[in-house]
């Protein structure tokens, strides 16, 4: 527990009563605190040395420190005054008040139906709880609340009041800085401190400071940690100063040989602790994890249930994404409230996914009625000459000719005779000018690549027919738009095997070459040509191009007959050496 | 069901008058009144009276709600002798007939809690314990005190 004067203060007091290893017992909850002044300073991190030296700047108040401030100085967050006014206005009966008007007895039954981390914060709303929790009426709460929370063991050593208890289990800040998110937990240390403090605090007794009573080792709480096959023993630094000086105080007097017996008797029972705890921990995080996955499966069963009741099938709830919905799988119980916030977001997913379901079912039947276009396709594609024919477009471009989009889009269209003898005359007009588009593209890019290759200017805009006049002189070789084939062959024909090897339509960039493109495929084509120079097949290549010292030399191997025992199908193999 | 009368006492054929504080009677069979430990006791020491009883303590909006959880359970088993460990107190499940019971405003809840504790109905107690314990759990401070 952090080290707080409130804390000591009421330490030493009921010390004067009470036995001394008690109060030595509560250790890091006292020691670290009213001893810091006189023995010890708790090692705290550097960050937190250094924000608390800052001049004028306004501590940090916490929830814990609400609980553990003196008893009396509970009060509630101070407000500006503009604040605090227009509250005053519109104030309403404080809720709290009918907790605080309950019989005691029906307020512990409550309190008795609470988990312990709850009954913590509850301890820390009020000073009226707050004392009643802290006090000995509180116990038989606080232990019911323990026997809730997957069973929290009794504490054989009786060293922490059960509030420190349930703060040493629950409490997320650190117990020496205060600092958030402290979840490294020492049990048979009764320490809870953030991972800096942790190391600060809890040391070796061989890495700590000559002048502790030498009796004191026996007498203060160990902690063992064994990563390996060695087994390390750690002790918290503040509980070891605080039975050190005890010790000494207790030097010769009568006291002395019954506080280290007690402490003896606790240093065995924390080690017992420390052991039911880790077990406790094992079991409370299992019972967490099934707990969440229970609330969770019934709030997915809540919400299909309502879901199903607005006219939604189990069908769309499956496969639409309201099943990935965070607020679908929360571990959080579904209320009417929760409900009514969540029905707008979840039926939107839903409407969300109906509509992509109307969306593809009209696709489909569009397409559908796209196929049945099929046979006019052909008919047309058939009808016409070599060349034309492999200008003519694929059918995914063919569809979406303007001429012919009408004969199917329209969710009435009907793709019959009439209607395509009525449209046939303007489809093949744009026919035509999709064939003379796409070679006129064509043949500016393989010109341009060209040039490109050869280092030479590239010829700025020229009429159709000086261009094709310069792309019929030059290699027009280039791979098949479909990126899943490597097949080559030169323009037009290409679009013939293109018709064959996909369903998709040509885009804008399919038909693509570049200069490096260009000087590959020269390159292959020379290494064909002088194995096989009768098929010449580079007549029309730049002999400039092909001796460009980027591209590695090629090796033509004929293939061999099938035979066992060779694997050579024959090939271009890389010249590996020449390529370095 | 209760019967609310603005007339005085009538008893009979095993019928209870209940007066509340608002001076509002209520006739009810004597098996609902029961379910208190409060008026049962009452009734075994008084023995065969037409007197009402009066109830100082509880509404007749309060007692209303009290007597209709009462009627709904008059046929449950008297609850067995309390576990004397008092760390047995588990969260059991409040019952889907309770639930909505208790389904009520605040303060009206409450009012029922401190009903139940005077008139000593232990399972309504119970259920109303929980309720608001279940409000209670897994907030943090301020959510409490804004509650």
């Amino acid at each position: 527990m952090p080290p707080r004067k409130a804390v000591t203060k009421r330490k030493v007091t009921s010390n004067d009563d009470h036995d001394d290893s008690r109060d030595g017992a509560g250790d890091a909850y006292a020691s670290g605190a009213s001893d810091s002044d006189e023995v010890f300073a708790p090692g705290l991190s550097t960050v937190k040395r250094t924000t608390s030296k800052k001049k004028g700047a306004r501590p940090k108040r916490r929830a814990a420190d609400v609980s553990e401030d003196s008893e009396d100085d509970f009060a509630p967050p101070k407000k500006s005054k503009t604040a605090s006014k227009s509250r005053r206005k519109a104030r309403k009966p404080k809720k709290l008040e009918l907790f605080q008007s309950m019989p005691l007895d029906v307020l512990a039954l409550i309190m008795s139906a609470l988990d312990t981390k709850t009954l913590l914060a509850m301890s820390r709303t009020c000073s009226a709880f707050r004392s009643l929790l802290h006090s000995s009426q509180g116990t038989s709460v606080w232990k019911a609340a323990r026997y809730n929370t997957a069973r929290i063991p009794d504490l054989t050593a009786g060293d922490l009041e059960e509030w420190m208890y349930a703060s040493l289990l629950f409490d997320r800040t650190c117990h020496v800085c205060q600092k958030a998110r402290a979840d490294t937990v020492d049990y048979v240390l009764r320490a809870r401190a953030c991972a800096s403090c942790m190391r600060n605090n809890s040391k070796q007794k061989n890495k700590m400071s000559l002048g502790y009573h030498s009796q004191v080792w026996d007498c203060a709480p160990e902690s063992h940690w064994s990563p390996g096959f060695e087994t390390y023993t750690f002790f918290w630094v503040p509980t070891v100063a605080f039975v050190s000086r005890r010790l000494y105080e207790l030097k010769g007097k009568d006291g002395f040989d019954a506080f280290v017996a007690e402490r003896k008797r606790i240093k065995e029972a924390t080690t017992v602790d420390g052991q039911q705890l880790r077990n406790w921990d094992v079991r409370f995080r299992a019972s967490k994890i099934t707990y969440e996955w229970d609330v969770k499966t019934s709030r997915r069963q809540k919400i299909d249930a309502k879901l199903k009741d607005l006219g939604y099938t189990d069908n769309e709830i499956h496969y639409s994404s309201v099943k990935q919905h965070s607020l679908y799988n929360q571990p959080r119980d579904l209320t009417d409230r929760i409900w009514t916030t969540i029905e707008p977001k979840l039926v939107a997913e839903l409407e969300g996914y109906r509509d992509i379901v109307r969306q593809r079912e009209q696709a489909k039947a569009m397409k559908a009625r796209g196929e049945a276009l099929r046979p006019y396709y052909d008919g047309m594609h058939t009808a016409l000459g070599a060349e034309a024919r492999s200008l003519f477009p694929p059918f995914g471009n063919w569809l979406h000719l303007e001429s012919v989009k009408p004969l199917y889009e329209p969710e009435d269209a009907k793709p019959d005779d009439v209607s395509y003898q009525a449209a046939r005359a303007d489809i093949k007009a744009e026919c035509d000018k999709f064939a003379s588009q796409i070679q006129t593209v064509f043949w500016s890019r393989l010109v341009k690549a060209h040039s490109e290759a050869d280092g030479q200017e590239v010829p700025k805009a020229m009429p159709v027919s000086q261009l094709k006049a310069l792309a019929q002189r030059i290699t027009s070789a280039i791979n098949c738009p479909n990126e899943c084939c490597s097949t080559f062959a030169t323009f037009p024909s290409i679009l013939d095997h293109f018709k064959v090897c996909t369903l998709s339509a040509l885009t804008d960039t399919s038909l693509y070459t570049s200069a490096a493109h260009v000087k590959a495929i020269r390159h292959v084509v020379a290494a064909v040509d002088a194995i096989e120079p009768e098929r010449a097949l580079a007549k029309s290549a730049t002999s400039a191009a092909l001796n460009s010292p980027d591209l590695p030399s090629l090796l033509y191997t004929p293939p061999q007959p099938a035979s066992d025992g060779v694997d050579n199908p024959g090939g271009f193999i890389v010249n590996e050496s020449e390529e370095k | 069901m209760a019967s609310a009368s603005g007339s005085g006492a009538a008893t009979g054929g095993g019928k209870v008058t209940l007066t509340t504080s608002d001076a509002e009677n209520f006739v009810v069979e004597r098996d609902v009144a029961n379910r208190s430990v409060l008026i049962r006791n009452m009734l075994e020491d008084v023995g065969e009276s037409d007197q009402p009883i009066p109830l100082p303590n509880v509404s007749a909006n309060v007692l209303k709600k009290v007597l209709e959880w009462c009627e709904h359970h008059k046929k449950d088993p008297e609850p067995i002798a309390e576990d004397l460990d008092d760390n047995r107190r588990k969260t059991t499940e409040i019952s889907d007939w309770d639930a909505k019971f208790i389904q009520v405003d605040q303060e009206m809840l409450f009012e029922i809690i401190l009903a139940a504790n005077y008139l000593d109905i232990k399972p309504l107690l119970d259920v109303g314990c929980k309720t608001v314990a279940n409000m209670i759990k897994g907030k943090q401070p301020e959510e409490i005190r804004k509650l």
